[in-house]
């Protein structure tokens, strides 16, 4: 019988564990991905400000849907997101794993209340309030002052790596609160609409606006993705500020994208 | 929408204040976060070569004391 070796941290996905690999792959993703973004950001709003009919119901105030929902799956995906990371930095304490986490609050909190913001404003039209108490409503508030509260714990803790345990135990049991955001509506008689597209009863709007809605939503997916692999960059460079491959790669004043690829390369 | 006037497109049936409303603060917040997010990457970068030029500072005086 073969003695089992340990798997080696510089082959394989393990690679990608490390900050150094990972800030370089981050660094290659970005800008495609805000390219992406762009364009496909503009697409859908020529789908869904221009193409997309009137709705027989609601009228023209409809049209919020096409940033009220993509901000609303982005801000409770993110939110899973930031519990599976602090469940991995719990398990292997990769602190690769804990700066993830760390990453995807802000832009959580800020999916979170832009779907509170625009939620509000589609309200006033449509139900004749900007806010109720009702249950989807109020649970998306309570998953902004999860996101906040994370992000206050992780700054004000002391040593970053209490911070990390800390902010992971709290980003695990916020997530009880999403499956209780999806099923709102089903469990309780909400003022909230029920889902337009869901796994059971399928979609139930127009296809020229669920069109501009999955447009929309893959717009905010790769805006999102560009704008946490960002963060995780700056908190890598915070936080590893004094290691050896930080300094060689970003010490020397001026250095251009293309140096820094030249010494990626290099060093790999 | 197409077929529409500018101006109704504008309004959009009395719904146009809440609709463009909502349009106007996601950009402001998107824009916004990434500006915020290229300034924290210019003071993280200024501080590593800060760090780095202090580092090799250190380095040249031992040699010359050496």
């Amino acid at each position: 019988m073969k003695p089992s070796r340990p798997p080696n941290p510089e082959s394989g996905w393990l690679q990608w564990a490390s900050p150094r690999n990972f800030d370089a792959l981050a660094g290659r993703l970005v800008r495609p991905l805000l390219a992406a973004a762009v364009c496909l950001a503009g697409l859908g709003l020529f789908w869904g400000f221009y193409l997309a009919p009137i709705d027989a119901v609601q009228g023209h105030s409809y049209r919020i849907m096409f940033l009220h929902v993509p901000a609303s799956w982005v801000a409770m995906i993110v939110y899973l997101a930031m519990a599976f990371w602090s469940a991995v930095y719990l398990v292997f304490r990769t602190r690769l794993s804990a700066m993830m986490a760390q990453a995807l609050a802000p832009t959580g909190a800020l999916m979170t209340l832009l779907s509170l913001v625009t939620g509000s404003l589609w309200g006033k039209p449509t139900w004749g309030t900007y806010w109720v108490w009702d249950a989807r409503l109020t649970s998306m508030l309570l998953l902004l002052f999860l996101y906040l509260g994370f992000i206050a714990l992780t700054r004000s803790v002391t040593p970053a790596r209490r911070a990390d345990a800390a902010g992971s135990i709290l980003a695990l049991i916020g997530a009880v609160n999403v499956p209780v955001i999806y099923f709102s509506v089903v469990w309780w008689n909400t003022l909230h609409q029920g889902a337009s597209i869901s796994f059971d009863s399928g979609v139930s709007i127009h296809p020229t606006m669920l069109t501009a809605l999955l447009l929309m939503s893959a717009a905010a997916w790769a805006y999102s993705i560009a704008v946490v692999l960002s963060r995780l960059r700056v908190l890598v460079l915070e936080r590893e500020a004094q290691a050896e491959w930080v300094g060689r790669r970003y010490g020397a004043p001026g250095q251009s994208r293309n140096e820094i690829r030249r010494l990626d390369e290099t060093e790999s | 929408m197409s077929g529409y006037s500018l101006h109704e497109w504008v309004l959009l049936g009395g719904h146009g204040v809440y609709v463009w409303t909502s349009l106007a603060l996601c950009l402001v917040a998107v824009l916004g976060e990434w500006a915020v997010l290229r300034q924290a990457r210019k003071r993280a970068l200024q501080r590593v070569r800060r760090l780095h030029r202090a580092k090799q500072g250190s380095r040249d005086n031992d040699g010359k004391a050496d």
